[in-house]
């Protein structure tokens, strides 16, 4: 069904039930999302897309629109939470963008620059955290993770359907875990998979690091809110 | 061009241009938002290993290329510096109200 | 009772240093210390990363000579990986020619700097001439053609590196058993050919050649006091080649005598069994020494003198170098050369000899070449790499280990400032001798505190990433009265 929403003022026709992110890429309203992937079930963990919707914050990537709907998205206080948002993945982390392989395809390090941050406003944690290389071909610099759950729900043991990574514990204690003897099952193409997957430079391949040169990675070649916005279906 | 200091290959860099604008913020308490002003070259000698100054900028890219393109200094007042910091309100405001005026500025003089 | 004479800080070299003299009753100089209080720890942070990390976080070390610390990461890599001069598997060309065009870019570019932005206006003015003059703006008023071509020839050098390692400051372009890119056929023919604001590969070797016309005229102007400043002795050491010339990006390591005699030739592998390393209390910088020779006799030059000393020869084809290299062996007949000033002649060789070897890198079609990793099977996996080159400012070392998942473990780094502290501290020491010895009145003049610097300077260090931690962090903390007598220090 054909319905009318407001995006910053603006009257916008689009179909009913279409995920609010979506349809603002469509219409080229940039919404930095970490945790989202496009055709893929919402998972609504990082809020990095939070804007107003009818006076409320709300994630968009996990709202369906529907008629009528007032969206401001790049209004300077919703702007300015979008940004402490993003700040605080940095402060929790220990991100170290200049000797991080994941530096040009990060997609953290992407949405810092498109949010505008130059240094997050809330203290660094510098949380110790162990790395996990136990699996054959993958990994974890846990430093990195940002707890998104991508790898969790999207990545799974091709004979079982069952999770190869999972989050022990919670809030300040919690962990990004990988079941070794699963991880040692995965095919090359799906190890690759996961590597990519990962927003951050958490997921990484073994001994596989900087092969492509600066100046072609991933948003340097095209930012990452170009990306967003030419995927658009209208 | 942005740096996070001014080098004497600078002076190579303004060669190539007739205008040239520099911005930077200020402590200047005299400085109520901003200030644009002309400057000029004088050979101050305030070259360190990590320094140098507009105008000695100029006078290098004078006496090295034999010509100097029309420099203004745009200072806008800042308030706090410690690195964590972001910008404060104030200063927001004041880089607000610089860019506005340059833009409206640059309009009306084509720039 | 012993006094001491303190001078800090030491300014225009990186980092920040401390000078302290000691002298007896007699005012003769019993001692000198160039004391560094600053403390990186990259060793220990890099501990727990993927090694494939290593060479992209510890370059960070440096803004000046990045690529040298990049590089000798690289090539530690390599060891870990299997990828090695002594093991099966051989570095392809591409790669190893990118990498050596990288090293000579970042050569030319750090000497030029130090050359001309600190070293020439001491020269050209005098080393008592205002502190104001005394630096490159200076130049600007006394030279603008030089100047002019010093920023020609800074510029292409900041080109080159980009070319080669993606960015201007801290690129990346090694990995474990090779490069991430080549060279494609228009960057090269930009480098040679030059553009709007870009000087051609001519002008740079036109313009290589001013450094060494500067020292020459200024040497043969003050030949004696150039000669006597600060003569100290040292061993000298260098990578070489098989034919015992040094090779700035591999080879074995070198150390002769003040006869040119070879003392030790290893590879660099072995380089613990070779080298112990003191400590002092005073300082965070280690003291190596060769173990056959101890502390005293057995400590190293290296650097541009150093290894203008243990060569005999360049390559045959940079023909200007190696004129050059010719009139400087000459001048001390056979002997190595122990004046400390003439680091600066040396340091003006190698820029012609960094831009002689850039020319006949960039006509190198492997340069071009797509051949760029050698990736051998997981069962050469060493787990242990140690990388040397010949950087800047001379002999430079990385040694990590990891275990099996590639996390490292271990990381040792000699940089080449290290290397040099006990020769600095003896240039301090001639140098503060030379001005205070014997004389009824020891006064910290600013002539000698000029001198001081001078000598420093000749080795070009970057004091803060030659240190390394050793227990706790001590203080010094020192008061002078307005003349620069002790009125006290606390010591942490």
């Amino acid at each position: 069904m054909r319905i009318h929403i407001t995006l910053d003022g603006q009257s916008v026709i689009t179909r009913e039930g279409d995920m609010l992110v979506d349809v603002a890429a469509s219409n080229g309203v940039y919404i930095p999302t970490l945790c989202y992937v496009r055709g893929k079930p919402c998972l609504g963990t990082c809020r990095t897309c939070s804007v107003r919707v009818n006076g409320n914050i709300m994630a968009a990537c996990t709202i369906p629109v529907s008629d009528g709907m007032e969206v401001e998205v790049n209004e300077p206080e919703v702007t300015d939470m979008r940004k402490a948002l993003v700040e605080l993945l940095f402060s929790e982390g220990n991100h170290n963008c200049p000797s991080c392989e994941k530096s040009g395809r990060c997609e953290l390090q992407a949405v810092g620059y498109e949010v505008g941050m130059m240094v997050s406003r809330f203290p660094y944690k510098f949380t110790p955290r162990t790395r996990d290389y136990a699996s054959n071909a993958l990994w974890l610099e846990r430093d990195r993770c940002i707890f998104c759950q991508r790898c969790v729900e999207m990545i799974r043991d091709k004979e079982t359907g069952q999770k190869i990574f999972s989050i022990e514990s919670r809030g300040t204690q919690a962990t990004i875990e990988i079941d070794v003897e699963l991880a040692n099952r995965m095919p090359p193409e799906q190890v690759r998979e996961a590597a990519e997957l990962c927003p951050v430079g958490c997921i990484i391949e073994k001994s596989l690091g900087f092969n492509d040169p600066i100046g072609k990675r991933k948003f340097e070649i095209k930012s990452i809110r170009e990306r967003a916005l030419e995927r658009v279906d209208k | 061009m942005r740096h996070y200091q001014l080098h004497l290959e600078d002076a190579d860099l303004i060669s190539y241009k007739s205008k040239v604008l520099f911005v930077d913020a200020t402590k200047a308490a005299d400085v109520e938002s901003f200030r644009i002003e002309k400057m000029a070259s004088k050979m101050d000698f305030s070259f360190s290993s990590h320094a140098i100054s507009i105008p000695a900028i100029m006078a290098t890219c004078q006496q090295c290329f034999d010509r100097v393109p029309q420099v203004h200094l745009l200072t806008i007042r800042g308030y706090a510096w410690e690195l964590e910091q972001g910008m404060t309100p104030a200063a927001q405001r004041n880089l607000m109200t610089a860019t506005e005026y340059f833009r409206n500025e640059s309009c009306a003089s084509g720039m | 009772m012993s006094r001491k004479l303190v001078i800090d800080p030491v300014s225009k070299i990186e980092g920040h240093g401390k000078v302290i003299v000691y002298m007896d009753d007699d005012n003769q100089v019993t001692d000198a210390k160039l004391y560094v209080a600053e403390f990186r720890g990259f060793e220990k942070f890099v501990q727990g990363h993927p090694y494939w990390e290593a060479p992209m976080l510890l370059q960070r070390i440096c803004g000046i000579c990045f690529v040298s610390h990049h590089l000798c990461g690289a090539k530690a890599l390599d060891d870990m990986v299997g990828v090695g001069y002594s093991t099966g598997v051989q570095m392809l060309p591409t790669p190893e020619k990118m990498r050596r065009l990288g090293h000579y870019m970042q050569q030319l570019q750090s000497h030029v700097t130090a050359y001309f932005y600190c070293i020439v206006p001491e020269m050209l003015f005098g080393m008592d001439a205002p502190p104001q003059q005394r630096n490159v703006v200076g130049l600007v008023e006394a030279d603008p053609e030089l100047v002019k071509r010093v920023v020609a020839l800074r510029k292409w050098g900041q080109e080159g590196i980009k070319a080669v390692l993606g960015k201007r400051m801290h690129g990346i372009n090694s990995v474990p058993g090779g490069v991430s890119q080549n060279l494609d056929q228009a960057a090269r023919d930009r480098l040679i050919n030059g553009e709007e604001g870009l000087i051609s590969l001519d002008d740079v070797i036109e313009y290589a050649q001013d450094g060494l016309k500067v020292f020459k005229d200024f040497h043969a102007k003050n030949r004696a006091e150039v000669d006597a400043f600060a003569e100290v002795p040292a061993l000298n050491m260098s990578l070489v080649n098989d034919e015992g010339n040094v090779d700035y990006y591999h080879g074995d390591i070198r150390i002769v005598d003040k006869d040119k005699n070879i003392v030790e030739q290893f590879d660099y592998h072995d380089y613990l069994d070779y080298f112990s390393e003191a400590t002092e209390e005073w300082s965070y910088m280690k003291f190596p020494f060769l173990k056959s020779l101890g502390r005293e006799a057995g400590s190293v030059r290296v650097g541009a003198l150093g290894r203008l000393n243990v060569t005999k020869s360049y390559e045959h084809n940079c023909p200007l170098a190696n004129a050059a290299l010719e009139e400087f062996h000459d001048y001390t007949g056979g002997k190595a050369n122990d004046m400390t000033l003439h680091t600066n002649w040396a340091r003006a060789i190698e820029i012609l000899h960094s831009a002689e070897q850039i020319k006949v890198l960039l006509s190198d079609p492997d340069l071009q070449k797509d051949q760029l990793v050698i990736t051998p099977a997981d069962n050469a996996w060493i787990g242990e790499g140690v990388g040397v080159v010949e950087a800047p400012r001379g002999t430079l070392l990385h040694h990590y280990r990891a275990d099996k998942a590639g996390n490292i473990t271990f990381a040792n780094l000699i940089v080449a400032t290290t290397q040099n502290n006990t020769v600095m501290n003896r240039t301090i020491r001639s140098v503060a001798d030379a001005y205070l010895g014997g004389k009824e009145q020891a006064e910290i003049t600013e002539g000698m505190m000029n001198a001081i610097e001078v000598g420093i300077r000749a080795y070009d260090p970057c004091l803060s990433c030659a240190t390394h931690a050793m227990g706790q962090m001590p203080l010094v903390i020192t008061l002078l009265d307005a003349d620069g007598k002790l009125i006290e220090e606390k010591i942490r």
